[in-house]
C-alpha cells in the first residue's frame, strides 16, 4: 500500500504503543521511523522488526543505563536516540548489542547544525550510516539482528546527497505486522460507548 | 507602522475551556484569509465540468486558479436512499463526495477517484490529492428549495435562516489522510501556508457545486424554473457536523494551536494601543455591532448550554448598545477601555464576541498577523536533558499549578478517558470509573499527567537531571516535551482538566471551528455541534467586486 508519511507516522506511533512503549518514547520512535522512510530506507520493515524484539520487554530492560548499557543486555535503539536527544547529542560511542541502529540516526541528525559541516557515522559489522542535518545516507547491508555499534562525531563531513521520498510503500505483510500492534490500542467497544462515547447523531434526517 | 502593543492577554485567562467555547470567527478565521488572497490574487474560477443527469447523478469539476498553479474540486453526485443518510462520520454512503486535486485532473484521475472517493475506509486517494470530503442534503430544506424553484419563486429569508445550507459536509479531510499529500509536501506553497486553506478551499467549492445543483434539478422539475437571486443564494452557507474527532486535535498541536491564539492575542493588542479611533473606524465598529445582533437573532439551538449563551449573548448586546451611547468612542484609549468594560460586564461569550468586532475596522494592523499561524511540527520538540529536577519542578509548578491543586484522589476529576473504539477507530470519551476503557486512555489529559510527573519528581534529587528522570520514568517523556513546548509556545496549553466530570467537548470543538471561520455553532450534545461555513461569501464569479471581509456578518437592515 501507498501512504502519505504522515499516515505512516500515525499508524507506527499506535504500533509502537501498542508494543508497550511509553506515549513520550511512541512519539520519537514514530517521528524517527518517519524521518527514516523520508530518506527512502525500508523504515516500515525496520519498526517491524525492532517491535517483535522488544514486544514483551519492560522498556527497563531495552534503556541505556548511564554507561550506556541494557539490563536486559540489548539496547532498543529508540532509547538510545532519545538519550543521546536528550543530552544534544554525543561524543564518540560503542553501544553492546543494539536492535535496529538505523534509529538511532534520525535522532543524531536532530542535534546537528544543518549550518556547519559537521555530523556522525554509525557502523555496525555489515554497514555503516553517514547522518548529516539534513541527510542518511547507508551503505553495505542492513543488519537484521542485533549488533555492536559505533557512532564517530566528524566535525568535518561532507554529507552525500540522499534521496528523499515523499511517500512510503508498505508490503501487505508489513501493513499487517503494523495493523496487528497498532490494534492493541484500541478500547473493545461496549454498548454503552456506541451510543455515548463518539456522540454524534446515528441518524441525519433533517 | 503598527501602534505599540499593549499587554497581550495572558495563558491563563485566554486558555480556559469555557472562554475557548466561547470563540467567535474574526479577520483572522482561515476561511477569510483565502477569501483574501483570492480576491488580492485575482484567482480564476471555471467549470469545465458539469455532468449530472435527471436524478442529479453524476460528475463534476471546479477549478481555481491561482497566479501559479491550478486546483480543482471533483465532484461526485450520488442518488442516496434517505435511510442511508447519517450524520456520522463513519457512514457508508453520501449523497455527494469530494476530492481537491492538486492540478488539472486527467479522465484517469476522475476514474481513479470515483472508485474511492464514494467509499469510507477502504477509499485512498493519492499525494496528487490534497483532500477528501463527503456531504448529505439537509432534508429540511432542499426538496423545499427545489420546489420553489421549480415553480419560479425563491426560498424565504426566514426559511434559509432556519438551515443555513442546502448540504452538511461530514468531514474534510486533509494533511496525509486516507493517501493524501502531506502538509510538509505542500506547506511551502504561500496559498496554502496558513492553517487549512486546502480544506477551506475545498468547502468553498463544494457550496458553489451544491448552489448549481439545487438550480439544476429544479429546471430539470420544470423548464421553467428560475435560478436563485444572487442575494438568496449568498444566504447558503455549507453546513458541517463535527464529533469528539476534532477535539484532540487542540491539544496534540501545541505548537500550531499557540500560534493561532498567539495571532489572535496580538491582533487585539494592537487594537487596544491604537491612541485614537477615526470617524470612519467608529462607525464601522458601531455598524458590525449592529450586524452582530442581526447574527445573533439568526443563530439557532435547541441546545440548553447554547440556549443559555444565546440569551446572554442577546442581553450582552443590548448592554454594548448602552454602553457606546454613553461613550465617546473618538477619545484617546477607547478600545482599551472598552475592553476592560466587556471584562466586567458581559459574559464570557460577549467579551469573546467584543474581541472579534474590534478586529474588524482594523484590517490594515491585524490582517499580516494571519502569516503567523502555521507552525512546523514536522520533528518532536526536543528535551533538554541537562536540567537539573528542581528546576523541572519549578517549571511544572508555573505552568500547571492549577492542576497541582487538584485533588486527583476525587472521583470527578479523572472521571472521563479518552479513547480510541476498536468498533470504528474513532476517539470517544468515556466514564473511567463505569466503563473498562482507563487502559486505553489517550495522552490528552496534560493537566494529570503534569501532576503524576510532579508527584514523582518529589522522590528524586532535586540536583540530579531529567534525562536521568526520564530513563528510569519513561512513563513522564511526553510530559516533559510538552512542558519545552508550552515554555516556548504558551497559549498551545489548555488551563483546564480536560478529563473532569463536567468537561464540554463541544468547548474545544468551537475554539477549533471559530478559527476556520464557522458561525451559528449548534451543539446538539456535549459532544458534536453543527456549524455554518461560508454563510454569506460572495460565490467565486462574484469575487471580482465583493468585499472579501464583510460577509461573516449579516447586512444591515435599511434605514
Amino acid at each position: 500500500m501507498n501512504l502519505s508519511l504522515d499516515e505512516f507516522r500515525a499508524l507506527v506511533a499506535k504500533a509502537f504503543r501498542g508494543a508497550g512503549y511509553s506515549w513520550g518514547l511512541t512519539e520519537e520512535g514514530s517521528f524517527a521511523a518517519r524521518r527514516l522512510a523520508e530518506f527512502g530506507l525500508p523504515s516500515g520493515d525496520m519498526v517491524v522488526r525492532l517491535l517483535r524484539q522488544v514486544d514483551g520487554s519492560a522498556v527497563a530492560d531495552v534503556m541505556p543505563d548511564d554507561a550506556w548499557v541494557a539490563a536486559g543486555g540489548t539496547l532498543c535503539p529508540v532509547c538510545v536516540g532519545a538519550s543521546i536527544s536528550d543530552l544534544g547529542g554525543c561524543a564518540d560511542l560503542v553501544l553492546g548489542a543494539t536492535i535496529e541502529p538505523l534509529f538511532i540516526a534520525p535522532f543524531l541528525a536532530e542535534t546537528l547544525d544543518a549550518a556547519k559541516p559537521e555530523g556522525y557515522e554509525v557502523t555496525w559489522l555489515t554497514g555503516r550510516c553517514m547522518v548529516a542535518a539534513d541527510s542518511i545516507s547507508v551503505t553495505g547491508e542492513l543488519p537484521e539482528a542485533p549488533v555492536e555499534v559505533t557512532i564517530e562525531r566528524f566535525t568535518d563531513l561532507d554529507a552525500a546527497e540522499s534521496q528523499s521520498a515523499g511517500r512510503v510503500e508498505l508490503s501487505n505483510e508489513t501493513m499487517a505486522a503494523l495493523e496487528h500492534l497498532a490494534h492493541r490500542v484500541y478500547a473493545p467497544a461496549t454498548e454503552a460507548s456506541r451510543l455515548a462515547g463518539a456522540g454524534a447523531g446515528l441518524r441525519d434526517d433533517d | 507602522m503598527p501602534p505599540a502593543a499593549t499587554a497581550l492577554r495572558p495563558p491563563e485567562e485566554v486558555m480556559r475551556l469555557e472562554r475557548m467555547g466561547s470563540f467567535h470567527q474574526s479577520r483572522l478565521s482561515f476561511m477569510r484569509t483565502l477569501l483574501r488572497r483570492m480576491k488580492a490574487e485575482s484567482w480564476v474560477f471555471e467549470r469545465p465540468r458539469f455532468d449530472i443527469d435527471d436524478n442529479g447523478v453524476g460528475t463534476a469539476l471546479y477549478t481555481a486558479t491561482t497566479p501559479n498553479r491550478t486546483y480543482t474540486l471533483v465532484a461526485f453526485a450520488h442518488d442516496l436512499p434517505a435511510d442511508m443518510r447519517s450524520d456520522r462520520v463513519i457512514a457508508t454512503a453520501w449523497d455527494t463526495t469530494f476530492a481537491l486535486h492538486d492540478g488539472v485532473p486527467t479522465e484517469a484521475d476522475v476514474e481513479r477517484l470515483r472508485a474511492n472517493v464514494p467509499l469510507q475506509e477502504a477509499g485512498r486517494v493519492s499525494g496528487s490529492e490534497l483532500t477528501l470530503s463527503r456531504a448529505n442534503r439537509s432534508v429540511r430544506l432542499w426538496s423545499t428549495v427545489v420546489d420553489l424553484l421549480a415553480e419560479g419563486r425563491q426560498p424565504e429569508a426566514d426559511m434559509i435562516d432556519n438551515v443555513g445550507y442546502l448540504m452538511r459536509t461530514t468531514a474534510v479531510y486533509g494533511s496525509g489522510k486516507f493517501g493524501a499529500a502531506d502538509r510538509q509536501s505542500i506547506a511551502d506553497r504561500p496559498e496554502l501556508l496558513a492553517p487549512f486553506q486546502a480544506e477551506m478551499l475545498t468547502v468553498y467549492l463544494i457550496r458553489t457545486f451544491v448552489m448549481d445543483l439545487v438550480e439544476h434539478l429544479a429546471k430539470v422539475k420544470s423548464p421553467d424554473a428560475v435560478v436563485l437571486d444572487p442575494a438568496v443564494r449568498r444566504r447558503f452557507g455549507i453546513g458541517n457536523s463535527t464529533g469528539l474527532g476534532m477535539a484532540p486535535f487542540l491539544i496534540t498541536h501545541p505548537r500550531l494551536i499557540n500560534n493561532w491564539i498567539a495571532a489572535r492575542e496580538q491582533a487585539l493588542a494592537r487594537v487596544r494601543a491604537v491612541d485614537q479611533a477615526s470617524d470612519s473606524e467608529v462607525a464601522l465598529f458601531e455598524s458590525y455591532v449592529r450586524r452582530a445582533r442581526r447574527t445573533v437573532e439568526t443563530w439557532h439551538s435547541e441546545h440548553e448550554i447554547q440556549q443559555a449563551k444565546l440569551a446572554s449573548l442577546t442581553a450582552d448586546i443590548d448592554l454594548l448598545d448602552a454602553h457606546l451611547e454613553s461613550v465617546d468612542l473618538r477619545t484617546p484609549g477607547a478600545w482599551d477601555a472598552l475592553v476592560r468594560w466587556a471584562q466586567l460586564e458581559l459574559s464570557i461569550e460577549g467579551q469573546e464576541l467584543v474581541v472579534s468586532l474590534l478586529l474588524e475596522p482594523y484590517g490594515h494592523l491585524v490582517d499580516e498577523l494571519a502569516a503567523t499561524m502555521h507552525a512546523d511540527e514536522s520533528s518532536p520538540a526536543r528535551i533538554d536533558g541537562s536540567q537539573t529536577v528542581a528546576s523541572v519542578r519549578e517549571q511544572l509548578a508555573t505552568t500547571y499549578g492549577w492542576a497541582l491543586e487538584l485533588d486527583w484522589t476525587d472521583k470527578t476529576a479523572d472521571a472521563r478517558a479518552w479513547y480510541v473504539s476498536e468498533e470504528k477507530l474513532e476517539p470517544r470519551i468515556g466514564e473511567r470509573h463505569e466503563e473498562p476503557v482507563g487502559d486505553y486512555e489517550q495522552p490528552l489529559q496534560p493537566g494529570r499527567d503534569a501532576a503524576r510527573m510532579f508527584a514523582d519528581l518529589q522522590h528524586v534529587d532535586p540536583a540530579s537531571t531529567l534525562g536521568a528522570f526520564l530513563r528510569a520514568h519513561p512513563q513522564h517523556r511526553h510530559t516533559a516535551r510538552r512542558l519545552a513546548m508550552v515554555e516556548q509556545s504558551p497559549y498551545g496549553e489548555i488551563r483546564d482538566n480536560t478529563i473532569d466530570a463536567s468537561m464540554l467537548p463541544i468547548d474545544l470543538l468551537r475554539a477549533k471551528l471559530s478559527f476556520f471561520g464557522a458561525t451559528h455553532f449548534d451543539p446538539r450534545s456535549d459532544r458534536w455541534v453543527r456549524i455554518t461555513m461560508f454563510q454569506g461569501a460572495p460565490f467565486p464569479h462574484e469575487l471580482a467586486t465583493a468585499d472579501p471581509d464583510s460577509w461573516t456578518y449579516p447586512e444591515e437592515p435599511a434605514a
